[in-house]
C-alpha cells in the first residue's frame, strides 16, 4: 500500500516539528471563540507561501484536525462553541463541566475525536475511489433534502419544545436569506448598509452563544451570587478510555454520520456533530438524559466532527470538489503549491499527497496527546472569576468576529443578535436551531432553486425531487425525524403531568 | 394567559412582520424562499398559540422573567459604548477600556487602589495576548484608531 511506502517521510525532524506546532496552535486557535477551522486554515495559508509543499500541507492538515477538536474546549468549559461544528458538544459537555467533570468531558472529547478522526482517515485511505463516485451522486435535489434533514433535526435541539425549536430554525433560515439572492442576485432585506453582505455564520455563532453567556455571567455576578465554584474532580484517564469504548453505539453513529456528511460536497462538517448527536439521542435507551451531562452526547458529537475531516478531503483530492468549507480553503493551499486535484495528485505528486495523508493519521495521535494534556489544566479555566471571564469573552468575541472578514458590520450584527438571543432564551428559545438555520439556509435555498431550474427543463418537480434512492432515503429520514420529535415531546409532557 | 400562548402571539406578530417584508417587493421571484419560510413561521406560531390555549398549567410566571435590567444596564451600556467607539478610538484602546469597565462594574469587592491595580494589570496582560494573537501571529488588520 502506497501510504506505508511514503509514511516514513512524515517522520523527518522538520515535518514532525511542523506537525506538533500545527497541532498545538490548532488546539489553541480552535478553543478561541470565532477562530473556526476554516478561518484558522485561511489565516495560515500565507505562512505556507515560502514553505515546501510537504511541510506546508502537513501544517494545514494538522491545524484542520486539531481546530475541529479544539473548538470543543470552549464549548465544554464556557458554553461557547469554538466553531459551528462544536455546537452539539455544548449540550452535554457544559453540563458535565458544571457537575465538576470538566476534565472527564474533555477526555471524552479528545478520545472520541481521536477514534472518529482515525476511522475517517482510514476510510479515506482505503476507499477513496469508491467514495469519490458516491460523492458525485449528490445533485441539487439530494443536497436540498440533506439541508431539510438538518432542519428537521432542529426541533429536538436544545429548545424546550419542538415547536419553539422549529420556529427558531425557520427564523435562522430566514435570517440566512438577508443579502443577495444566491441564484437571482437580487438584494433582499438590506435595510442598512451593515446588512449588505448578509449575516456571517461565525458572527451569528459568536453572537448567539457568547453574548447571552456574557450577560448571564454579569447578571449572576451583580445579584451577589458567589461564583459557582465547580468542584473540579480529577478523573482517571483509564476510566474515561473505558467509558468511551463502552459507548460503542455513540462512537459508531458519530463516525458513520461524520464520514457520510464529510463526503457530501458543500454540506460540510458544521452539521455532522448535530446530526450525530440527534441520531444518538433518538436511538438511546435513555434519551431524557441527553442535555443534562450525558457522556454519549459528547462522544457522538466529537467523533462525528473529526470523522468528517478525512472524508471531506476525498472529493477535494479526487474531483476538486471540497466536502467542507475548510476543505475549500485547503484547496487554495494545494493550488499555491502547484498541486492540482485529480489523478496527477496520486501519480505525479504521490510522495507529497501520501505524506500529507499519512500526516493526517499521525495528527490524530498528536491531537490526542496535547488535548489530554490541556484537559489536565481545565480546572484553571473553570475557576476564573465570572466578571473577568465575561470581560475576556466580550473582547475575544469582538476580535474574533471582526477578523473573519475585517468588517465592523459583522461586529454590530453579532452584538445585536446576541443581545436579542439573551431575551429570546428567557422565553425558552435556543441558539442552536437559529445557528443551524443560518448554516443550512444558503444550502437549502441554492439547491432548491437550482433543482427547480433543472426540474422545469426536464421531467418536472416531482420526478426530480421525489425519485431516486438517495432522495427517498433522505425523505424517509426527514419524516422519521419529525415524527420522533413530536412523539417524544408528547411523551415528555405526559410524564411531567404524571409526576405533578 | 399561559406562557406558550404569550410566546405564540409574540412569535406570530414577528412572523407576520417578516411575511409582509416578502410581499411588497419589486422582484417577487427572489422572495419566494423567504416567503415560504415566513409562512411556515406563521403556521408554527399559530400551532404555539393552539398549544398555549390547551396547556393551562404552564403559567407566564414560569418563564425566566422579568429581565433584571437593573443589574444588566452597566453591561449593556458598556456594549453600546464598545460599538460606538471601537472604530474611532481603535480596537485595542476601546477593548482595554471595556475590559476594565466590566471588571470594575461587576467586581464583588470594594474598589480599592490595590484591586484597581490588579484589574489594570490583568486587563493589560489580556490585551497583550490579544495583540500577539491577532496582530502578530495571525496578521489581522485590526483598526488602530487614535494609536495609528
Amino acid at each position: 500500500m502506497e501510504l506505508f511506502h511514503y509514511l516514513p517521510h512524515v517522520f523527518t525532524i522538520g515535518n514532525l516539528a511542523v506537525l506538533v506546532l500545527g497541532t498545538i496552535g490548532g488546539l489553541l486557535l480552535g478553543a478561541a471563540p470565532g477562530l473556526s477551522p476554516t478561518m484558522a486554515v485561511a489565516l495560515l495559508i500565507p505562512f505556507t507561501f515560502h514553505m515546501d509543499a510537504e511541510p506546508a500541507l502537513i501544517l494545514l492538515g494538522a491545524v484542520y484536525t486539531s481546530t475541529v477538536a479544539g473548538g470543543a474546549v470552549s464549548a465544554i468549559l464556557i458554553k461557547i462553541p469554538g466553531a459551528p461544528a462544536n455546537i452539539a458538544t455544548v449540550f452535554d459537555g457544559h453540563p458535565l463541566a458544571q457537575q465538576g467533570r470538566a476534565s472527564e468531558a474533555l477526555h471524552y472529547c479528545f478520545i472520541s475525536s481521536f477514534i472518529g478522526g482515525f476511522i475517517g482517515v482510514v476510510v479515506m485511505v482505503l476507499f477513496t475511489p469508491v467514495l469519490a463516485e458516491f460523492a458525485l451522486k449528490f445533485g441539487p435535489a439530494e443536497l436540498f433534502w440533506i439541508a431539510l434533514l438538518g432542519v428537521t433535526v432542529i426541533g429536538s435541539l436544545g429548545s424546550k419544545s419542538v415547536l419553539k425549536g422549529l420556529f427558531s430554525g425557520a427564523l435562522g433560515l430566514w435570517l440566512a436569506t438577508i443579502g443577495y439572492s444566491p441564484v437571482l442576485g437580487e438584494e433582499r432585506f438590506v435595510y442598512s448598509d451593515h446588512l449588505t453582505g448578509g449575516i456571517n455564520i461565525i458572527a451569528a455563532l459568536i453572537g448567539l452563544f457568547a453574548i447571552p453567556q456574557v450577560l448571564t455571567m454579569l447578571e449572576k455576578r451583580k445579584h451577589g451570587d458567589e461564583d459557582e465554584v465547580y468542584a473540579t474532580e480529577k478523573h482517571s484517564l483509564w476510566a474515561s478510555c473505558k467509558a468511551t469504548v463502552r459507548s460503542i453505539r455513540a462512537l459508531a453513529i458519530g463516525s458513520v454520520v461524520g464520514i457520510f456528511i464529510g463526503l457530501i460536497p458543500g454540506v460540510g462538517g458544521q452539521i455532522s456533530g448535530l446530526i450525530a448527536y440527534d441520531q444518538t439521542k433518538k436511538l438511546s435507551r435513555k434519551p431524557e438524559k441527553f442535555g443534562t451531562g450525558e457522556p454519549e452526547g459528547v462522544i457522538s458529537a466529537e467523533s462525528a466532527n473529526n470523522a468528517m475531516v478525512g472524508p471531506s478531503l476525498v472529493p477535494l483530492l479526487t474531483l476538486s470538489i471540497p466536502g467542507s468549507p475548510t476543505a475549500a480553503v485547503l484547496l487554495g493551499g494545494l493550488l499555491i503549491h502547484g498541486l492540482f486535484p485529480g489523478p496527477d495528485l496520486f501519480t505525479v505528486h504521490a510522495k507529497t499527497t501520501w505524506t500529507f495523508i499519512g500526516s493526517l493519521l499521525l495528527a490524530q495521535f498528536t491531537m490526542l496527546a496535547f488535548g489530554l494534556y490541556i484537559s489536565k489544566h481545565s480546572r484553571f479555566v473553570m475557576q476564573i472569576p465570572k466578571h473577568y471571564m465575561a470581560a475576556a469573552v466580550t473582547v475575544l468575541a469582538v476580535f474574533g468576529t471582526y477578523s473573519v472578514q475585517n468588517n465592523f458590520s459583522d461586529v454590530l450584527v453579532m452584538m445585536l443578535l446576541g443581545t436579542g438571543m439573551y431575551f429570546g432564551a428567557r422565553l425558552g428559545f435556543s441558539a442552536a436551531p437559529i445557528v443551524l438555520g443560518i448554516i443550512l439556509g444558503p444550502i437549502a435555498e441554492t439547491n432548491y432553486l437550482q433543482g427547480k431550474l433543472i426540474a422545469e427543463s426536464g421531467d418536472g418537480m416531482f420526478a426530480y425531487f421525489f425519485t431516486g434512492t438517495i432522495n427517498m432515503l433522505l425523505i424517509a429520514m426527514c419524516v422519521i425525524s419529525i415524527f420522533y420529535s413530536v412523539i417524544s415531546e408528547i411523551r415528555t409532557v405526559r410524564r411531567r403531568r404524571t409526576v405533578t | 394567559m399561559t406562557a406558550t400562548l404569550f410566546i405564540g402571539i409574540a412569535s406570530f406578530l414577528v412572523s407576520l412582520l417578516l411575511l409582509f417584508a416578502t410581499i411588497f417587493v419589486d422582484n417577487p421571484d427572489a422572495y419566494k424562499f423567504p416567503q415560504l419560510l415566513a409562512t411556515t413561521m406563521c403556521l408554527l406560531a399559530m400551532a404555539l398559540i393552539i398549544v398555549g390555549k390547551s396547556k393551562n398549567k404552564e403559567l407566564l410566571k414560569d418563564l425566566d422573567l422579568p429581565v433584571p435590567l437593573g443589574t444588566l444596564w452597566p453591561g449593556l451600556t458598556v456594549f453600546l459604548g464598545y460599538i460606538l467607539l471601537a472604530e474611532k478610538l481603535g480596537f485595542y484602546i476601546t477593548s482595554l477600556g471595556v475590559f476594565l469597565a466590566l471588571v470594575v462594574a461587576y467586581a464583588p469587592r470594594k474598589l480599592t487602589s490595590r484591586n484597581l491595580t490588579k484589574q489594570l494589570l490583568v486587563a493589560l496582560s489580556f490585551m497583550a495576548i490579544m495583540y500577539s494573537l491577532f496582530t502578530v501571529l495571525l496578521q489581522v488588520q485590526i483598526p488602530g484608531g487614535i494609536i495609528v
